[in-house]
């Protein structure tokens, strides 16, 4: 039996979204920018996908921007912001961001940028106080992750929003992880710019998008025709945005279920672990409001990662490790060296990611092959 | 994989650690890695998935016995970045 738990680091298209692209590969291949019909015809799926989308998020039409990634959002978000707003030269983001975020930032380091990387706690919630005492005149852009994608802590963003609100900053929300996996609402929360990728809600590998709220200074990074409003050059990929729209369309309106089902599979598997005496820690928040449903990683002592998930492997159960990839050595994570885990339990962390779609069985093999593993492992 | 190995020659302990610190011959790692990757220079995150891969043959080997004689299985152990095979006893602990 094969069972796939690592649905933080992408998912299964599914069939209504496959469904709902497939007549735009061949059928209606028309150029949205094209003054014929077969291009009126795409240029109106184009906004009416845009449309669909905005009603979701709580926001305007013109303040969605299709991008090809969610790493293309977030690099657009922060080199925009600072290569339109030369008079700030400083920028807040935490030690817990997505490659994404972090290596744009020592780019932007680069140039001359002063970065400021927020602490966090064992839970991996950022230190408000800290943000309050470094942000100041000079900050350009407070960028958070909102759902981080390896221990899964949900931000408080209402409360930072009003923070950079008070001080007259960007804020960007770094949103991949979040989208359709717990609720927003980007009009309510109060940020200006949030990134968004498709595959991590069952629409395909490469698409994103980037909200800008209206106002924002921002330039391009990649110029070219007038699509995006001018923004973002390049033929809008038709058949992904819409597959997008339909993905994010279904997982807004599951929400509810998916975030009690999710939670529940948790809380099973965690028993069962406790049960199975099994020495572990879980990394992030306890199973709650404040955790990405589904997302579990947890660090078990004096085992040895990489073999734990290669095992696994073996056996069918597929699942991430927390490891990084160094040029000459494997390390752990900067995530999960933020958190400041015992040292005993830092040689091995997996992080395991249900979906909704996961059977009966297949969470009772998966259960029993990880119990069985780890209990081998840890005699 | 938390077993221990002890390779043996004439009575001699030649190597005591850990399986997974199996001395494997570089251009063997290469070929497994362009096996199963298409890569001929994995990072250090798949070069550990492809000892993980020796090792876990290496394992199979002893079937459920703590001990191997190499001899048995100059073939199957070609990859070992050891010399004279046939005269290795490997032995297995937890």
């Amino acid at each position: 039996m094969d069972v796939y738990l690592d649905n933080n680091a992408t998912t299964k298209v599914s069939k209504e979204v496959f469904e709902a692209m497939i007549p735009y590969f061949n059928e209606e291949f028309g150029n949205p920018s094209s003054l014929h019909t077969k291009g009126i015809k795409i240029k109106k799926v184009l906004n009416q996908s845009r449309k669909i989308i905005s009603d979701l998020l709580g926001v305007n039409r013109n303040e969605i921007y299709f991008t090809g990634s969610g790493t293309e959002s977030n690099n657009w978000a922060l080199k925009g912001l600072a290569f339109s707003n030369t008079t700030k030269s400083e920028i807040i983001t935490t030690k817990i961001e997505h490659h994404s975020i972090l290596h744009t930032c020592n780019f932007l380091e680069s140039l001359g940028f002063t970065v400021h990387y927020l602490d966090v706690d064992q839970d991996g919630f950022i230190m408000i106080d800290q943000l309050s005492s470094l942000i100041n005149d000079n900050t350009l852009v407070v960028s958070i992750i909102m759902a981080n994608n390896e221990i899964g802590t949900i931000q408080n963003i209402k409360q930072i929003s009003k923070i950079c609100d008070a001080n007259s900053t960007y804020f960007h929300i770094d949103a991949i992880q979040a989208a359709t996996h717990t609720m927003f609402d980007l009009k309510d929360t109060g940020v200006d710019l949030a990134s968004i990728s498709g595959h991590k809600f069952h629409a395909p590998k490469g698409i994103g998008l980037l909200y800008v709220k209206e106002g924002t200074k921002i330039t391009n990074l990649i110029h070219g025709g007038q699509q995006e409003y001018g923004l973002r050059s390049g033929t809008e990929n038709i058949p992904y945005i819409v597959g997008l729209a339909k993905a994010m369309k279904i997982g807004f309106n599951q929400l509810n279920d998916y975030e009690t089902k999710l939670n529940n599979i948790s809380k099973s598997f965690l028993k069962d672990l406790d049960n199975a005496n099994i020495d572990y820690k879980l990394n992030g928040p306890k199973i709650g409001k404040n955790r990405l449903p589904g997302n579990l990683n947890l660090s078990f002592r004096n085992i040895d990662g990489m073999s734990l998930s290669f095992l696994l492997n073996k056996q069918g159960v597929y699942v991430s490790t927390g490891s990084a990839c160094d040029t000459e050595s494997i390390d752990i994570s900067h995530v999960i060296k933020a958190i400041n885990i015992p040292q005993q339990y830092q040689s091995a962390t997996l992080r395991i990611s249900f979906s909704t779609s996961l059977t009966k069985d297949e969470i009772e093999y998966a259960t029993k092959i990880i119990i069985n593993t780890i209990k081998s492992e840890q005699n | 994989m938390k077993e221990r190995l002890i390779i043996i020659k004439n009575e001699e302990i030649i190597f005591e650690n850990k399986v997974l610190e199996l001395p494997i011959k570089d251009d063997f790692l290469i070929a497994k890695s362009i096996e199963i990757f298409d890569d001929d220079d994995p990072c250090i995150i798949h070069q550990s998935f492809i000892v993980n891969e020796f090792v876990s043959l290496f394992l199979d080997l002893f079937d459920n016995n703590c001990e191997i004689k190499g001899s048995d299985f100059v073939a199957n152990l070609n990859f070992l970045d050891i010399e004279n095979i046939e005269l290795l006893t490997f032995r297995i602990t937890r």
